[in-house]
């Protein structure tokens, strides 16, 4: 008889805050790119990068992202949400004199501000999308590996049970 | 690895942030004006004036006074325009500095109003900070009043 064990499973409320944390720092990241490659920011940002990673940047990141959830449907929710809010803080960066008393509060500069978010969340939607399904199809050992799913081989002697069942595939 | 990814996304995020308000707080610390009743006409047909700007630089970086181009205005007409003629002025950070600037008048149909229109003052200055790549471009705009003033020579 085979003695098999399983990797410990995370608890729904521990994967849920991994996905949560993880999203919140892809997302905080690929808003530092556009806040980067963005033309209106281009000669008062330094580096300044080329507009190609407003296209490359989202497919890795949410290839990240997609990597580690099971879901495609919470993948594409998440890269969805992704792209709007990084494309949020660009127009809160290019908003920020304004809220800090610098330069005056105009519409002119809301509208601004406004197109920019809303131009970026378009261009990066679409990568952003297909890094998201491309990394959750070729995550998917990832993903069992992580979630205690695989059958990780025999267990160690500390694990072993006289009772013990074999994990039903 | 993604924590690792926003973390520095975050540090680089704040940062730009940080150099994009301090810029632009750069910038609206140079402040442009008039100096009043620095305006007088240098001949009698008003072919010609003279008016005093006075540029304040509040800003913590040294500023360079490029390309003044300032237009003198009839009644909010355009009557004429220093031409470029005014030299390059250098501003250092927390000083004022003040430069004559001279008007040619060319609209020849508004000319003999130059004693009884109220005058202004239109156009637009180039500014380059230390440290700071892009040059501000600033729009002017200001009243100089009634001058009926000829300089004596």
């Amino acid at each position: 008889m085979v003695d098999v064990s399983r990797r410990p499973a995370l608890s729904l409320p521990l994967r849920i805050a991994l996905v949560a944390a993880q999203w919140m720092a892809l997302t905080l990241a690929l808003a530092s790119v556009n806040v980067h490659a963005s033309g209106a920011l281009r000669d008062y940002v330094t580096p300044s990068i080329s507009d190609s990673y407003l296209v490359l940047t989202p497919f890795l990141l949410a290839g990240l992202l997609g990597a580690t959830i099971g879901s495609l449907r919470i993948v594409l929710a998440l890269t969805v949400a992704m792209c709007v809010v990084s494309a949020a803080v660009l127009g809160g960066v290019l908003y920020l004199p304004a809220w800090l008393g610098i330069t005056a509060r105009t519409v002119g500069l809301q509208n601004y501000a406004t197109q920019h978010a809303l131009f970026v969340t378009m261009w990066t939607l679409l990568p952003a999308v297909a890094g998201g399904v491309v990394g959750h199809f070729l995550g998917g050992s990832l993903r069992r590996a992580a979630t205690g799913d695989q059958i990780a081989g025999p267990p160690a002697w500390w694990d072993r049970q006289s009772d013990e069942k074999p994990h039903d595939a | 690895m993604s924590l690792v990814i926003g973390a520095a996304g975050v540090w680089t995020l704040v940062d730009a942030a940080s150099q994009y308000t301090s810029t632009l707080r750069t910038f609206t610390q140079l402040e442009i004006r008039y100096e009043p009743d620095s305006f007088v006409w240098l001949d009698p047909e008003f072919n010609r004036g003279r008016a005093t700007i006075v540029f304040t630089n509040n800003s913590p970086a040294d500023a360079r006074i490029d390309d003044i181009n300032l237009n003198l205005l009839f009644d909010g007409e355009f009557a004429g325009s220093n031409y470029g003629s005014t030299e390059s002025l250098d501003v250092a950070r927390g000083e004022s500095q003040a430069v004559e600037v001279e008007f040619q008048v060319t609209s020849r149909s508004i000319q003999s109003h130059g004693g009884s229109a109220v005058l202004g003052l239109g156009g637009s200055v180039v500014v380059k900070f230390r440290g700071i790549e892009r040059d501000l471009g600033l729009r002017v705009r200001g009243t100089i009043g009634q001058v009926s003033t000829v300089e004596e020579t």
